[in-house]
């Protein structure tokens, strides 16, 4: 038994395959179908031959990506990038889980178990911090397609001072949380001078920054330049 | 007549929407009817093949884009025409006029556009 609703799931599920379709692109096509339906009933159609003509109407789902893909190349990029950026988060997490256990096995060995706390707290919170900083951009471009468009245009002018300004930004936040929370738990007096904790952390991150900015903006000025001669 | 060219159809997309856009704001479907409507039935759109076009004029600052919801409880994506986009309709018209003129010293003006 024929059932529209599951249908035009099935066919949004199917258009959201393609990179090139955002969810709000699948939304308004959506809509359109919607639309179209009640004018191919009252010509005498049923629900399942009305939804075939319908969705025929609109398009194949590749037919469309290369369509939407023209007016909307950097959509694809930012796909790869999230996925790169998800790869990152993950491959820092088992770096943490990694560091973590070793951490725990050395102390348990050297009988000094309870400092594996510092361990812990480092790596949750630097989870934590990645997964925020990486996390909501991706997010925001997600919910607001449009950002994207406007986040592309300003890289394609200035592709370099984009890459700087991203190794600035995970070489100086990152440090500057460190900072706050060591400070906070070291209150005012302490062994060690601030100064010297925020020099280390800063090169510490910088040197951890550098190469991540560097490979995801080469990567995908690279797509770019496919998917631009591809478009030619 | 035969089937209107697929370079043509895009070519002609751009004004084509920017003057359906200039009587009023609209959405997809609409806009896809009222096509099928003024053209006799010549002009043939994939339906999916406009939004990309509505898209393009968004991103160059031509029209605004809304989510309303019809009186039918149907959610529509609106799109409205701004100013600058009534500057492109006009200098659309001059073009579109002056290959019209061209072509119309060769084979007479019939049917005329104005």
């Amino acid at each position: 038994m024929f059932d529209l609703e599951t249908a035009i799931t099935d066919w949004k599920q199917s258009l959201t395959t393609h990179e090139a379709l955002s969810p709000d692109n699948v939304a308004e096509l959506e809509a359109h179908l919607r639309e179209s339906l009640p004018s191919l009933t009252t010509q005498g159609l049923s629900d399942e031959e009305a939804f075939i003509i319908g969705s025929r109407r609109i398009g194949s789902g590749s037919a469309l990506e290369q369509e939407y893909q023209k007016e909307n190349p950097s959509l694809v990029w930012v796909h790869r990038v999230k996925w790169m950026c998800v790869g990152f988060l993950f491959f820092s997490c088992a770096l943490g889980i990694g560091n973590l256990l070793v951490g725990s096995v050395i102390h348990v060995q050297a009988d000094t178990f309870p400092s594996w706390l510092p361990f812990l707290t480092s790596f949750v919170r630097r989870t934590i911090g990645l997964s925020v900083f990486l996390g909501v951009p991706l997010l925001l471009v997600t919910r607001w397609p449009s950002l994207i468009d406007c986040v592309y245009d300003r890289f394609r002018q200035r592709q370099h001072l984009f890459v700087l300004g991203v190794i600035a930004c995970l070489a100086v936040i990152p440090p500057i949380l460190d900072f706050t929370i060591d400070a906070v738990r070291r209150g005012a007096g302490g062994d060690v001078s601030t100064r010297d904790v925020f020099a280390s952390m800063f090169t510490n991150h910088l040197l951890m920054a550098m190469p991540v900015p560097l490979v995801i903006g080469g990567f995908a000025i690279l797509m770019h330049q496919r998917e631009q001669k591809a478009v030619e | 007549m035969s089937e209107i060219s697929k370079d043509l159809i895009a070519a002609s997309s751009r004004p084509l929407v920017l003057s359906i856009l200039a009587e009023g704001e609209s959405y997809g479907y609409a806009i896809i009817q009222e096509v099928r409507e003024r053209s006799g039935g010549h002009l043939e759109w994939t339906d999916g093949m406009l939004y990309p076009v509505l898209h393009r004029l968004q991103r160059e600052g031509l029209v605004t884009s809304k989510w309303k919801t019809a009186d039918t409880g149907r959610k529509r994506k609106y799109y409205r025409l701004n100013t600058k986009g009534k500057k492109a309709l006009a200098t659309e018209r001059q073009q579109w006029f002056a290959v019209h003129h061209t072509l119309a010293q060769f084979w007479g003006s019939d049917p005329c556009l104005t």
